[in-house]
């Protein structure tokens, strides 16, 4: 659950920062910035990139690496292809989360607000990601960098969360495109995805919808 | 005389220091023929869970990180060399939750089906290993977040099969909550160090909880910490008996104080005074010391002892100085007045002691240990008060007699004699105009007498036990019935497996048909001997070290690190050991770690003796009633499993009927032997009729006056009744004989109301200041007698007394 967490928490992370402002951040300049953020998601609540991720877990010796195509819309829309000799397609409409295997044609279905410690999370999660009451769950820490971008690293600061992610750093570049996020698990874990080719064009409904193909083995690893 | 009463007090005093212990457990002032209180005392004695500590973590102001807070202090407590387990958490989220997961399935896996168990030894089989980790590693490949908890939880994939039936029985999120959903409370439950629940024990826990609570709240600097609740057995206990020793004291010393005061106030003499407080003493002792010879322990009730005796044992001795004193002022000397004093009055007295008495004993008959206890050792009491107040008291009142001087009073009494011999018609007609008022409302539908029923109303007022407990289930079960228990004993473990399988069965049947809301049962744990056996036999073929290589190649060969998965390749140490006879890992009290908070679900379930269960059965609404008690028997009624239910609500429907049909029972036996005892004494049927019609009215009184005061009745108080006929009729004993004084009619009654008006105020007084008691069923016991003797009293004085004048009888 944890993973899938992470998933989710590492996506949406990409919505949450192309942040404009380019000098060091005092909370009046912060909560300036986050109008300006909510007002910029309202004129481009979507975003698509092609990603480059290295999974570093306690189980394996050496980190994972994949590549592939991921797509967002605000609030908690995402689509996320991963190429490759294993490829997987994570889907989320908001309501439920679908991951489809089609080299094993098995599908996991999880269903969204029925899991009181996952929900309270991503509450709390989205919540934040909307600028509205971030700092309520995180504390920011935003240092800018020489390229002209920035460094943000976000610390949970409820128990809750923290048992969820231990860190997440989101790299900026100087047009406050997403270029990194570093997400670190609790037990060590690490995620480091890149991104790039980011684009901001409107992405169809239909994107983020699944349906599972006939023959698809289905499972709910939650319960359903 | 001195030598012997320094004996007395001696041997009293070592027999209370050797033999006597105090009983602080509620539990046993209940009536023990009921299934559902032996079944509660069973839960009580043999389930760790009865033991626990559970703390609220309250912050209703949303001011604090709650949850932060709750981690900080399970982090402290565990540190505490006191504490040997703290959940505060679930158990999959702790720190070695899920390696110990792999412990608690062991038995689980051992105890599937033959086809069940079959499966699981394919999946350990060298070739099957290889190839769930090659697909694993895979599936991780393709980002899988369902391998990557599959991998964490059990790599070797034969675990969650074996758990199903355990997540069938029960699950701890659902049966334990320890979030509230609106974030103001948490909960943390620990298991102490203690052994023993006797009071002591809890209150150097008690004490050691609150230092802690303190020490905690101080180190906490992320903001104000929450309020800090403590609740559980050990809390109520301790709380019960600080409440003892206060008890005790406010009792003992408001009754020789309000006691003393009426004395001084009615006579103004103070050896006198001295003399009765002293024969109190020496009775008080005889009966503590005969409580202590005839009963292990003394119940929580029999605190209250002293304070009755004093305001019962008092009254012979008022009575008998009154008389004295009348004697003396008529020129007798103290011989004289003495033997006058107890030959007017020592008829009495003896009846007068045997009704009180009686009525005490009579609480032998409430199946109550507690009250019979009281009853046995105030009955004994009362005996001895009397028979020392017409022998000992005299002794020490000295001979020296100062005629008093203005005693309004004696004055006042006398006043109202010479209204009552002049016109008592008025009089009666006033009170019994009065007293049929009273009842009358007593009996109209207008108002109604509490008849408390809720548990609350069995511990002590401001309980902060009880607070704490409220305030879990208001946030964590609101809304939801109170669970009620189903405890299964079994003779052996076959017959404890039978009886949970058969009990489940019909569970979850009856919840499939709605006549429950929910079930958690034991009947995972429940392990059937034949199919352990059976399974540990086919363990001997199995190969173990070969399935371990494989599982050591697998993981090298797919790139994963061996130390995560060290909790497979102890699973398959263990398969391997019990495949050579070693059962030790059949046993989680041996294996799981004593911190370790699975133990905390295990214990819920099951006792520390061997093949006792307790299921958690939610009904549809709380059980109020016995009607509701049999719907649900029936609803669950197992062919083959006999379960004794329970639970405080569940009780308290048994109690509630019990009690009601005591009152009566005891009432009518009551009024019986007084009618006996008084048929024998008064040989005539019309003065008898207007004491028992002055008995009922003031019992009518007695419940108009409950109505208006809104003191509630309860499990406890309603033995009042039989007490308050017992006592009341004292009064008329000695108004009758006072009567009968033929030719010296009015001196004997000026002689005799006086002091019969200050012994009732004395037992009013008395069982008055039990009032002060914390304990609810002393403190509403002491109220109501003190309300119901006031009725006998205003009776007594103001119809018996001025109809027997008007009547002429003798």
């Amino acid at each position: 659950m944890k993973r899938l967490f992470c998933l989710v928490l590492a996506s949406l992370s990409l919505l949450s920062f192309p942040l404009q402002a380019a000098q060091p951040l005092t909370a009046p300049e912060r909560a300036a910035l986050l109008q300006r953020l909510q007002a910029l998601h309202q004129k481009a609540p979507c975003f698509a990139a092609t990603f480059s991720e290295q999974r570093s877990s306690r189980l394996l010796k050496k980190p994972l690496t994949s590549t592939g195509r991921i797509a967002f819309q605000i609030p908690n829309k995402f689509r996320r292809e991963m190429s490759g000799s294993n490829p997987s397609l994570t889907i989320s409409n908001g309501r439920e989360l679908w991951i489809y295997y089609p080299n094993f044609k098995e599908a996991e279905q999880y269903t969204l607000g029925k899991r009181a410690m996952f929900d309270d999370a991503l509450a709390a999660l989205t919540a934040g990601l909307n600028f509205a009451r971030v700092e309520e769950f995180y504390q920011l820490e935003i240092t800018p960098e020489e390229s002209g971008g920035y460094r943000i690293v976000l610390t949970p600061n409820r128990s809750n969360l923290k048992r969820i992610v231990a860190q997440l750093v989101v790299l900026l570049d100087k047009e406050l495109d997403v270029r990194r996020t570093d997400l670190t698990l609790p037990k060590g874990d690490q995620v480091v995805t890149s991104y790039s080719a980011p684009r901001r064009d409107a992405i169809p409904e239909s994107a983020f919808e699944f349906v599972p193909p006939p023959g698809a083995n289905i499972n709910h690893p939650l319960g359903k | 005389m001195l030598a012997a009463m320094a004996l007395f007090v001696a041997v009293c005093v070592a027999i209370i220091v050797t033999r006597g212990r105090v009983d602080s457990d509620v539990l046993n002032l209940l009536p023990q023929r009921f299934d559902s209180v032996r079944a509660l005392k069973v839960y009580d004695r043999e389930f760790t869970q009865a033991r626990e500590i559970t703390f609220a973590l309250w912050d209703e102001a949303h001011a604090t990180d709650l949850d932060g807070f709750a981690e900080y202090f399970g982090d402290a407590l565990r540190k505490e060399p006191w504490v040997v387990r703290v959940m505060d958490r679930s158990p999959m989220d702790a720190p070695e939750g899920t390696r110990e997961l792999q412990t608690l399935a062991i038995p689980l896996l051992l105890d599937q089906s033959a086809p069940a168990f079959a499966q699981t030894l394919q999946k350990l089989a060298p070739e099957a290993i290889a190839k769930r980790f090659a697909m694993k590693r895979t599936e991780m490949e393709a980002g899988s977040p369902k391998a990557e908890m599959e991998l964490n939880l059990d790599p070797l994939g034969i675990v969650a099969p074996a758990l199903t039936p355990f997540s069938a029985s029960f699950s701890a999120e659902n049966t334990r909550p320890l979030a509230a959903a609106d974030g103001t409370l948490r909960v943390v439950i620990a298991v102490s160090t203690q052994t023993s629940l006797d009071a002591e024990t809890c209150r150097a826990t008690l004490a050691k909880v609150d230092d802690f609570k303190a020490r905690v709240r101080a180190g906490w600097k992320s903001g104000p910490a929450p309020e800090i609740l403590v609740t559980g057995r050990t809390a109520y206990v301790g709380e019960l008996s600080d409440g003892m020793k206060h008890d005790v004291l406010a009792t003992i010393l408001g009754s020789v104080l309000l006691v003393s005061g009426v004395f001084y106030v009615g006579f103004r003499r103070v050896r006198p005074l001295l003399a009765i407080l002293l024969v109190l003493l020496l009775c008080c002792l005889g009966a503590v010391a005969a409580g202590a010879l005839l009963f292990s322990k003394l119940n929580v009730v029999t605190m209250g002892l002293c304070s009755i005796l004093v305001g019962l044992g008092v009254d012979f001795g008022m009575l008998l100085y009154g008389t004295y004193q009348t004697q003396r002022n008529c020129g007798l000397d103290h011989p004289a007045a003495t033997t006058a004093s107890v030959g007017q009055l020592g008829r009495g007295i003896l009846f007068g002691a045997s009704t009180t008495a009686a009525a005490f004993v009579s609480l032998l008959l409430s199946e109550s240990p507690g009250f019979a206890q009281l009853g046995v050792l105030i009955g004994i009491g009362i005996l001895i008060a009397a028979a020392l107040m017409m022998t000992l008291f005299f002794v020490f009142t000295g001979s020296t007699h100062k005629p008093g001087g203005q005693d309004l009073i004696f004055t006042a009494t006398q006043s109202y004699l010479d209204r009552l011999f002049r016109a008592p018609k008025p009089i009666v007609y006033g009170a019994l105009g009065l007293l049929v008022l009273l009842t009358a409302f007593a009996a109209a539908p207008v108002g109604n007498v509490r008849f408390d029923v809720n548990p609350q109303s069995l511990e002590p007022p401001n309980s902060h036990a009880g607070f704490a407990l409220r305030k879990i289930k208001e946030k964590l079960a609101k809304g939801k019935a109170e669970p009620v228990l189903a405890i299964i004993q079994g003779r052996d473990a076959a017959d404890f497996h039978a009886q949970w399988s058969a009990f489940q069965t019909q569970c979850l049947a009856a919840k499939e048909r709605g006549e429950i809301a929910n079930i958690s049962t034991p009947a995972a744990f429940a392990f059937s001997p034949q199919r352990l056996e059976e399974n540990l036999a086919r363990l001997h073929a199995f190969d173990a070290a070969a399935s371990r290589t494989a599982l050591k190649e697998a993981l090298d060969a797919n790139g994963f690190d061996a130390a995560p998965f060290q909790s497979a390749f102890d699973l398959l140490d263990a398969f391997a050991n019990l495949g050579r006879g070693d059962r030790a890992a059949l046993d989680w009290r041996r294996t799981l770690p004593e911190n370790s908070s699975w133990r905390f679900v295990i214990d819920r379930f099951l006792s520390n003796a061997p093949n006792i269960g307790a299921a958690y059965i939610t009904p549809n609404q709380t059980i109020g009633a016995p009607a509701e008690q049999k719907a649900l028997r029936r609803a669950l009624d197992t062919p083959g499993a006999a379960p004794l239910f329970t639970g405080w609500s569940y009780v308290m429907a048994d109690l509630v009927p019990w009690s009601q049909t005591k009152l009566v029972e005891l009432s009518i036996a009551m009024v019986l032997f007084n009618i006996a005892l008084l048929v024998f004494m008064y040989r005539a049927v019309a003065p008898l009729a207007v004491l028992m019609l002055s008995l009922g009215l003031s019992i009518g009184a007695m419940i108009a006056g409950l109505k208006i005061t809104g003191l509630p009745l309860n499990l406890f108080n309603v033995l009042s009744f039989p007490l308050v006929l017992g006592v009341g009729v004292d009064y008329g004993i000695y108004v009758i004989l006072a009567v009968r004084q033929r030719d010296r009619a009015r001196h004997a009654m000026a002689s005799i109301v006086k002091p019969v008006m200050l012994s009732g105020l004395t037992t009013i007084a008395g069982f008055g200041s039990l009032g002060w008691a914390n304990h609810p069923a002393l403190s509403s016991l002491g109220l109501v007698c003190a309300l119901g003797v006031a009725c006998c009293l205003f009776s007594t004085l103001f119809f018996i007394l001025p109809a027997y004048l008007w009547k002429g009888y003798r």
